[in-house]
Formats: C-alpha cells, structure tokens, sequence
C-alpha cells in the first residue's frame, strides 16, 4: 500500500495511504455520517461519480455481507475514511471491503484527517475532487479539466425490464438508479414486481395492470431528464397509486409545478429528525440529496408538505390533494439506516388496498 | 391526581458508592437540578453520600439522609413536593419507591407525579420475574427464567432449564449482579449469596446465554413517543463477564447495519411499552450465528452506561432528560446557548473512537497480603474505569489503557513472556484482568486470530487490531530510534512512556525526538454530530493528524489534573475533591480547564470547566496541554510525586492538592485512632475538628472538640510546603501538654468531604481561595474565631458501606475498609 493523495478542486490536499483499486480518479466529494452500513452507502447508486467521505472513524469491520447490496455494480469514484479494517468476519469471511472495491475499480484512502476535511468542506462547500498518486499541479490541472457528466442516470438505470415476482400486489418500479432496499421492502410484503426502465411509456406500464407504481432513488439533478419523464408520472399519478423516493420525490415535486433549490449542505446521513407533519412524529431516516423542492414554489392547490427536516428545514414529503400519490426525499428502504422509514411502504400498501375508494 | 404544572421536584440521590455505582447519578443530578433551577422549578434532593456535590448547591433543599421509605415519606410531608425523580437514584431509589407504593396509607401516587417511569414499570423494574414475563408477552425474546421460593424450589427449576444457569436476586438491595451455576455445587453457593440480596426472599433462575454478544443502547423517549438513539456500546468481551468488567467500545463496530436497526427499534418498542418517559439503558445479548438476540437487562435510569454515553459523543444527555421527564416534548426542549441550536434532537454520531477500560483492585489488596480471585464472571470486580479516545481502535485502546495504569508497569509487553504454556491456554479460557495482554502474547506466540476467537468468543476483528498492536510493538522494540516507527505508534495511540520502555530509554527523549520532528498532538472536538454542524465546542481529545481545533483558553487560565478512575479507597472522594476545586475558581474568576479520564466523574460535568480535556494522565499527556495552554497555574493532587517534578521542572506554575501516595490504614478492630485536623495557610495552624475512628466508623463529635481545646494543646508545627489541611493522628486523646507518637499527615480526601459536610463550611473552598490569594474578610475571620463557630451537625458518623467484599473479590481476609473504601454513608446523630 501507498501514500494516495485526496485533491479538491479548491486547491487543497490529503495525504493517506491508498487501498482498493489504484486508479486515478474524479468525482463531487460528498460526506457521509452515517456510523453503520459502509456497504449499502457505497453501493447506493446516489453516488454515481461521487467520493464519499466518511465521517465514522472506523468501516469495515464486518466484511461485504451478502445481504447488504444496494446495487451489484457500484460506481462511486472513491472511498475516503481514517480507518479502514480489511477484515471479513460474515459468514463466508470472503471479501473484504479492500477487495470489494478493488473489483469494482472504486480507489480508496485510509488514515485521512476525515474530521479535518468534513470542516473544510462544510466550510467551502460541493466541488470536484480527485484520488491522485501526486497532487502535482498536472494533477490539479486535470482535476479542474473534468467534466462530471450530467447524463448520471442512464449510467446506473437498468436499460430492460425485469421481474422480482411475488405473489402479492403487483407494483411497477421505474428505475433510476434503484436501491435494492426498496425491492427487498417490496418482497417484505409479497409485492409482485416488475422493474422498468425510466424510458418507458404509460402504456407499458399500464399494461402490467399495477397496483402501484414507485419512482425510484438515483443520482443526480432530475432537470437533466429528458421531459418523458415527467409526463409519465403526470399521467400515471392519476391513475395508480404512486411513490416517488429520492429522485423520484424531486420528480414528482418538478412535476406538479414546484421547482428545486440546491442545498446550501447537502445531508448524507441517518440523524436528522424529520417531522411527519400531520402526525408531529419525529423520524429518523436515512437522507442523501443535493437538492430539495423549494417550499415558496409549492402549489398548495395541487401538493401538500407531509414532511419537514427540523435541522435544515428542507421538505422531505409531499401529497397530491386530488391523487393517491406521494414521495419522500429519505429512503424510506432504510438500507442502511433506523427502520421507522419504512412505514412509509405501508401507506402505499395500504392505499393499494383502499383504491377503489378513489 | 396530577397536578396541573411541577414546581417542585424531589430528586432521590444514589446512596453511597458501591460496585458499580461511582459518581455517575450525582453528575446527572447536579445537571438537572441546574436545569430545573433555569425553568423555575425547586428541587430537593435527598442523599447520605458524603461525596455528593448535589447536596451542596446552594438555594436548594437538601436532606442528608439516609435513602429509606421512612425518611421520603417525611420529606413529601414537610415539602409537599409536585413530583418525584428516581432516575438519579439507581436501583436504590426504584427499590425505595416500590416500599412507598405498597404503603397503602401512604398514597403516593395520589400526592405527587412520579417522574421517568410510571407505576407499573417501576415494579416490573424491581421484579426481574415479572418483566421477563412481561417482555415476553411483548414478543421481546428473553432467557428462560422462572422466580424461585427456596433452595428447593430453585433447584428444581434449574434441573427444568437444565445447566449452566444463572442466578439473580428478586428485589435486590443494591445492582446486584448475575451469578453463573454450573453444577449443584455452585448453584448451592450462589442462591446463598442471591437470597441474603433479595429483599422478598426470592431469586430467579434463569438460562445461561455465555458467550454471546453484549450490546447496549442508550434511548430517550417523550411523552408523544419520540424515540431516540442516544448512543450504543459494544462489549468486547462476550456475555459471561460483567458489563462494568467488560472492555466497551462505542459507536459499535462489529455488527451489521442490519442488525443493529433490529436492536434499536427493539429498544423503541420496549420503551413505547414500558412507557418510559426520558432515558433508560437496554442490554442486549446477540447471537449473530442464529441471527437472533435476547434483552438482558433495562435499566430506566442513569447509570454507567448512559454516562459512557453521554461523555462519548458530548449530547447533553441529562439536561434534556430533565425536561423530557416533566413533560416537554424532544422537540421543544431548550439548550443552553452553548449548543447548537436543535442539538438535542439530533441523535448523535460519532468521529472518534471511545474505549472504556475497567480498573480492577486486584494490586492493591495483593500489596496488603491478602490473595483475591483475578478470574472475571458475572460478578463485578472492577472498582472504576478510564476511556480512551482516539481516531481508531488501537489508538483508543492505548489511551484507555495508559490511562488505567498511569505507571504502564503494569502494561509493560514483557510482563507475560514466563507464563507457561497451560497457564496462557487456561487463562485464554477462563478470562482474567490482564487479557488484554494476555491476547497480545498469544498472538506473539503465533496463535492465530481463529484459534484465539474459538477459544475466547472475542470477535475477530477486535483480535485484528490486538495482531495490529502486537506487530506495532514489535517494529518499535527491533528500530530503536526510527522516526517512521515512531510516527506511526504514536498514530495508533502508543505514549511516549511506552516507547520509552521498548526503547529502554526515558520519556523525555523520546518526547523530544518527537517534537524535533513535528510529531505533536491535534486536539479534535468532541461534539454529537460528527463535524456536520457548527457548534461552540468546549471538549477535546488528543490524535495526531493535521489539524489542531483547539486554541489557547486565555492568558490566565487554570489547569487541574483530575484523579483519573476510582480505586478502593479513592473513587468518589477524589471526584468530590476536583469538582470543588474547579467550581471554586470559576467563582473566583478564574479560566479552568480540566484533564481526567474518568467517564463517571463529577469533574467532567458539562460547563463545569470552561474546558475539558478527555485524555489519559501520564506526564507527557499532560506536558502537551500544558505546552498548548500555557495555563498561569497547574493543580495536581498530591500522589502523582513525578509528575509534580517534571512540571516544576520545566518552571510550570504548580500548586499541589496535598495528598498522600497511598490511601492510609484504618485502625485494627477493638482499637481507636484519633486526628486532629488542621487548616494550615502556611503560616499558622488552626484546629478545626477532632475525629475518633474505629473500624468501620469515623465519629466527630463537636463537645469532644471544646474539651480537647480547652486542654489548650499547642499546634503541631506543619513541616509541609503547601498550605492545606493536614491531620495529627494520635493513637489516644492527649492529656499532657505535647504530642507523642503522633503522625502529621494531608487528611484523606473523604474525610475533608465529610468535615466540609458536617461542619457547614467548606475547607476545601478556602484552600482555593488561599491558593489563589482569594481568601476574604469573612475566611479570615472565621479563621480567627475558628473555636467559637458553630458546627451545621453537632454529631456524626461516617460509616463504611456494607459492601460485599466476599462475593465480588473473593478475598482470602476481611478488608480495612478504610484503605480499602469503597463506598461510605454519613449518618447525623445530632
């Protein structure tokens, strides 16, 4: 193992010691505070292009688990982390995170001042960063040369359809860039599920005949869809009930009129207290978003505010008043994360059971 | 009948100190007291521990008595409080409560609010038997257990589960511990033991779960069900040692994220049924190969735990606590403005590592001659406990261990290199005090980290970081000298003590090797939200990495060197001592920071030092601080002699709590010792009490004072450098005019505890005072006209806890319970 080096387009520089794979490599730096479940983060596909910084001084401990995939061919552009164990105690002790990421050319950097560079980056705030041998000016000068591309989706949504059958309620996912924490919660409760490109048209999907229909997590600014996109949930969430989920949230809020604002910090963890506001429960849910509908742009004839983020104040749910269709910006999959999120799956199982209402 | 607003609180305190009880309840009622006394509500409080800082805070009721039924019924009467607190009280206050309860003249429920737990809970609290059946009912997997009558009974219910099982007390006297029967033999023995604990004559039996994963969460909850996860601890050792005798780290390493979402949301829903209202500590046991857990043990109040907790991550555990239990919701509790605003509804994460080591007796009793049992079991045999806190496991190991042993003899990697080989395949088996190092010579021998796993159900990535340190070790001791090793075992937490002794070279060239090549400390924050948010941040730790967050205090600052973890005979009063010495700058204006280890101390209460630094005590720990604050004045206690030297060594400023190396003897059964105590300004003496002490008992008694005066005694002349309070001891009351065979000596900390108590005047704040020049009108007066003033207590006896020596120790003679105190109650006669 090497000395590997963490730049950030502001100019500044982290020296640690490399593990995984050796490739160069550029992405938006982002942290992540979560203090359980590496393995889902890094699989999320949230963070296509993205390095993620983790602000818990330990991961690794317990291997690469069989049952903590969020996505089989991660594509996060690099790990950064004080301490990282290259042990494997599951069950079959066969990988190790170091291998894990060596198979999936995904660079990592142990014994990083994380606490430092957390408070830089809160401070300077989002920019390109890159996982170099040298921080020579070469290296800053491709750095600053880059460009991320905007077309994040199509790089981790799935291109063709495919089943996760069940025997239960049939539920159309439209892929972009899923968790497969929501399929495992689809399976929880039996659904019969089919997974569809975010390509497809209402017809399609109406002609699987679902009870519902979920807008998947993915990566990225969901203006840079093309426009089909939101025409297809225009259409569908007046026909089935409907979930949007992270992306998917976005989407349903540009949808129905609201527009989004860029987060001054984003949040990637599962600690903040968030309202349901019908209820004044607090939930603790697992978080992960650049962006967040801006509330002065919310139709309140159409949409109301389910959920509110008490620390930063960003809307984290929405309902249409006249349709059986709402979204979350959490995930409410909880993979990796407190499980109270995940009653959010029941009320869309529960408004498959009463649709006939609407 | 509930009334509508609380304006007056009765908090009950903890009892004397004991097993697992140190200052951990005090510190959280001195937090909630402060936090009551900012929302208008009153507060009386109700303890006979001498070491209570609580009982000391002015404009406050307080009741020095003992913790019995009788005493509380007499203080609702006379306060006619709103409600009552037991959540400060441990076990003892539940077990006091549950006696009110089924006094059916008394009606408690119908004259005030019961605060924390409701009714119910409270009784299934003090009834293991009955909560199992509960949780059980609640679909909560618990062991198998059953309540039995008799020795009878109780084997029959044993030979039901079958062997190995496990033995508790029903309604114990005090946190009693598990015990763990084999066979008929040691059953025989540990119902003996359970019986005599229980107060109904009853014990349950339970299955034996050995071996498993203990995991502990930390939870708050508000009267609308919002839940929260404050913190989680890991025990590296498995089920089978006692949690206090347990090595735990926190936040939680080893289990998935699944399995552990499955433990908190078993924790919610335990609280949601129990309607716990503010904290409580679950324990769990962990069966990762079945994929299936058991809960062990709830505890609704503060404890060991929640404090471990509370330190780790700097969440304010117990101010919101205090407003969660009178009713006020998570989200609309206010914070001081130190915090961040919301902090306290943000469940906290950590960057750092924290370790917490236990301390155990062992040495001290074997240096008297008496033999003790080292093997660890369910019952506790640890005395204290030091964390250390790093950026890794091996770096927070380190600290805590150096910080266990400031002298890291007792650490030294050559210690083990004679024990044979059974002995180490035997002690790997039946675990003792010294596994640590026991496991690293094991891994030197070249057993491998499977084999060690079998043979001790240590989890393996634990056992990685051992190998680590081993290999760490090893590099230092093979390179004398090399500034890579040298970096590098400082990064993982090796103190320059330690290389000092691979290198068989002194501390101070290795301190200076390392600053010549810019090898010096960072000191990082330790606040609850992981370096997310903002906040004014008053607690660090040191690491080395590139950045440094913490800055000068000020040009006039203080710096106390607290006492580190507790020992027989030194664990609370040490506590008491530092906390008052730190609250009396602050009042005299004074900048003060504090370094100590001990995650139960009062000196770590949050604000009670403008700064704190968690960090062990070793002299080059502590040259660091020093070099980085630059404090105007350093306070030690008087026992840590080398660290003394070095400090004036380098022309530091220090003033010395005067203290002895080693806690004193008591007298010998049948025989009566006496002491003169003395204020002493450096200049004059003056008498301030006169003690009587026999075994077991300390009397002071102010009648005995005026005839001892009136004998006209001249003063011993102090040969002592720093003014302080010292005592004569005297074999006998003198009748002729000098004193013979007499021995001047600083007073013990518990015994100024107890005189600052008794008397009414606090003799330690006048020190401080004195110390930094402070003295006022009214100190000189007082000590002008020292024999004409009035005692607060005319007579009183301090008497030494009926702690269970036998059963926790095991040890071959009875205890001096002076030298070896562990925990003391002070009774008023008049």
């Amino acid at each position: 193992m090497s000395n590997r080096y963490l730049i950030l387009a502001d100019g500044s520089t982290y020296e640690g010691i490399g593990f995984g794979s050796e490739a160069t490599t550029f992405g938006h730096i982002v942290f992540n505070t979560a203090m359980t479940g590496y393995q889902e983060i890094i699989t999320n596909q949230i963070y296509h292009n993205q390095i993620i910084v983790f602000s818990a001084p330990t991961i690794g401990a317990g291997g690469i688990n069989h049952d903590a995939y969020e996505s089989i061919f991660p594509t996060a552009k690099g790990v950064i982390v004080r301490d990282v164990a290259e042990v494997s105690t599951n069950r079959l002790k066969r990988m190790n995170l170091d291998k894990f990421l060596t198979r999936h050319n995904i660079p990592g950097i142990t014994g990083i001042d994380t606490r430092a560079l957390i408070r830089h980056l809160r401070e300077t705030g989002p920019q390109k960063a890159s996982i170099v041998d040298f921080p020579d000016d070469h290296a800053f000068d491709q750095l600053n040369a880059t460009v991320l591309t905007t077309r994040q989706v199509d790089a981790v949504a799935t291109p063709r359809a495919y089943p996760n059958p069940g025997t239960g309620s049939t539920v159309v996912v439209i892929d972009f860039g899923l968790k497969h924490g929501i399929l495992r919660q689809l399976s929880l409760r039996n659904a019969d599920v089919t997974v569809l490109p975010y390509t497809v048209d209402t017809e399609t999907v109406l002609s699987l005949d679902p009870d519902a229909v979920i807008f998947s997590t993915g990566p990225g600014d969901p203006r840079d869809l093309p426009n089909s996109v939101f025409e297809l949930m225009r259409q569908l969430q007046e026909r089935v009930p409907l979930l949007g989920i992270g992306l998917g949230h976005e989407i349903f809020g540009l949808a129905n009129g609201a527009s989004l604002v860029k987060l001054p910090f984003e949040h990637h963890g599962t600690n903040h207290p968030v309202k349901e506001v019908i209820t004044n429960a607090l939930l603790y849910v697992p978080q992960g978003a650049g962006y967040a509908v801006d509330p002065t742009s919310i139709d309140h004839a159409k949409l109301i505010t389910t959920h509110i983020d008490i620390i930063d104040n960003s809307v984290q749910g929405l309902r249409h008043r006249d349709y059986p269709a709402f979204s979350v910006a959490f995930f409410p999959d909880s993979a990796p994360g407190p499980l109270e999120g995940t009653t959010v799956i029941d009320e869309l199982f529960e408004m498959i059971e009463t649709k006939d209402r609407f | 009948m509930i009334k509508p607003k609380i304006k007056k609180v009765l908090l009950i305190g903890g009892g004397p100190n004991d097993f697992g009880r140190e200052s951990e309840l005090d510190t959280a009622m001195i937090q909630i007291i402060g936090a009551y006394a900012e929302m208008g509500i009153e507060t009386v409080v109700i303890d006979e521990n001498p070491y209570s800082l609580a009982l000391e805070i002015p404009k406050i009721g307080t009741y020095l008595q003992a913790i019995t039924a009788e005493n509380i019924k007499k203080i609702i009467e006379i306060e006619q409080p709103d409600a009552i607190l037991p959540a400060c009280g441990g076990l003892t206050a539940f077990n006091v409560l549950g006696e009110l309860l089924v006094d059916k003249d008394f009606h408690l429920m119908e004259r005030l609010e019961l605060l924390g737990v409701n009714q119910q809970t409270l009784e299934l609290i003090n009834n293991p038997g009955l909560l199992a059946n509960r949780l059980k009912q609640m679909g909560e997997p618990v062991t198998i257990s059953k309540v039995a009558n008799s020795v009878e009974d109780a084997f029959d219910v044993a030979r039901e589960i079958g062997f190995p099982v496990n033995v508790k007390p029903v309604s114990a006297h005090f946190e009693a511990s598990r015990q763990m029967a084999n066979d008929s033999e040691s059953l025989d023995l540990a119902l003996k033991i359970a019986f005599r604990q229980s107060r109904t004559k009853q014990v349950v039996i339970s299955q034996d779960i050995t071996g498993l994963r203990e995991v502990g969460v930390a939870v708050l909850r508000d009267k609308h069900d919002v839940n929260m996860l404050v913190g989680a601890v890991e025990d590296i050792d498995p089920v089978g040692i006692h949690a206090a005798d347990s090595i735990i780290v926190t936040p939680v390493q080893t289990l998935t994220d699944r399995e552990f979402q499955r433990l908190r949301m078993a924790a919610f829903r335990i609280m949601k049924q129990l309607n716990i209202r503010g904290i409580a500590h679950i324990q769990f046991a962990l069966d990762p190969k079945t994929d299936s857990y058991f809960v062990i043990k709830i505890s609704p109040y503060f404890d060991m735990n929640s404090s471990l907790v509370a330190r780790a991550t700097g969440y304010p555990l117990a101010l919101v606590c205090a407003s969660v239990m009178i009713g006020i919701e998570l989200e609309k509790v206010k914070l001081p403005s130190a915090f961040a605003s919301k902090m306290a509804m943000i469940e906290p994460v950590m960057d750092h590592v924290v370790i917490r080591f236990p301390v155990f007796p062992f040495g001290e009793i074997e240096n008297a001659g008496i033999k003790v049992n080292h093997r660890l079991n369910t019952m506790q045999k640890s005395v204290g406990s030091t964390i250390g806190i790093g950026r890794s496991i091996e770096e927070a190991l380190e600290k805590a261990i150096r910080a266990a042993h400031f002298s890291n003899r007792s650490f030294s990697p050559h210690i083990m290199n004679a024990l044979p080989e059974n002995d180490l395949i035997q002690q790997l088996i039946h675990p003792r005090d010294n596994r640590i190092l026991l496991l690293i010579e094991a891994l030197r021998r070249g057993y491998t980290v499977d084999e060690l796993a079998e043979l001790t159900k240590i989890e393996e990535y634990y056992l990685y970081k051992l190998r680590h340190i081993m290999e760490l070790e090893r590099g230092v001791i093979n390179n004398p000298g090399n500034i890579e090793l040298l970096t590098q075992a400082k990064y993982y937490g090796l103190s320059d003590g330690l290389v000092a002794k691979l290198w068989q070279s002194d501390f101070d060239s290795v301190r200076g090797l390392a600053k010549d090549n810019d090898l010096v400390p960072t000191y990082k924050a330790i606040e609850p939200s992981a370096g997310e948010l903002p906040e004014r941040v008053s607690k660090y730790y040191s690491t080395f990495e590139m950045e440094n967050e913490s800055s000068q205090l000020g040009e006039k600052s203080v710096l106390i060197i607290g006492t580190g973890a507790f020992r027989l005979g030194d664990g609370a009063s040490g506590s008491y001592i530092t906390a008052t010495v730190l609250s009396e700058l602050k009042l005299n204006g004074f900048q003060t920071i504090i370094m100590n280890n001990n995650p139960n101390a009062l000196s770590l209460i949050p604000r009670l030092a403008d700064k704190q630094y968690i960090e062990p005590l070793e002299i080059s720990d502590v040259m660091n601080v020093v070099e980085l604050e630059q404090p105007a004045l350093v306070i030690v206690p008087g026992n840590r002699i080398k660290l003394i030297t070095a400090l004036r060594n380098r022309g530091v400023r220090t003033i010395v709590l005067p203290k002895e190396k080693y806690m004193p003897h008591g007298p010998l059964n049948g025989e009566h010792e006496y002491a003169a105590n003395y204020y002493y300004d450096g200049k004059n003496s003056y008498l301030i009490s006169l003690t009587d002490h026999i075994a077991g008992k300390l009397m002071m008694d102010r009648e005995v004072l005026n005839q001892f005066v009136t004998k006209n005694i001249p003063l011993p002349k102090m040969e002592f450098a720093s003014p302080g309070l010292y005592q004569l001891v005297m074999p006998k009351l003198p009748h002729k005019s000098s004193v013979e065979g007499g021995q001047l000596r600083p007073i013990p900390y518990g015994q100024i505890a107890f005189m600052n108590k008794v008397t009414g005047i606090n003799w330690l704040r006048i020190m401080v005072r004195d110390y930094v020049h402070c003295l006022t009108d009214a100190d000189k007066a007082l000590l002008a006209k020292l024999p004409e003033i009035t005692w607060k207590y005319q007579v009183s006896e301090l008497v030494a806890n009926d702690t269970d020596f036998f059963q926790h120790l095991q040890p071959a003679s009875d205890l001096d319970t002076t030298k070896f105190e562990m925990g003391v109650s002070l009774k008023i006669l008049g």
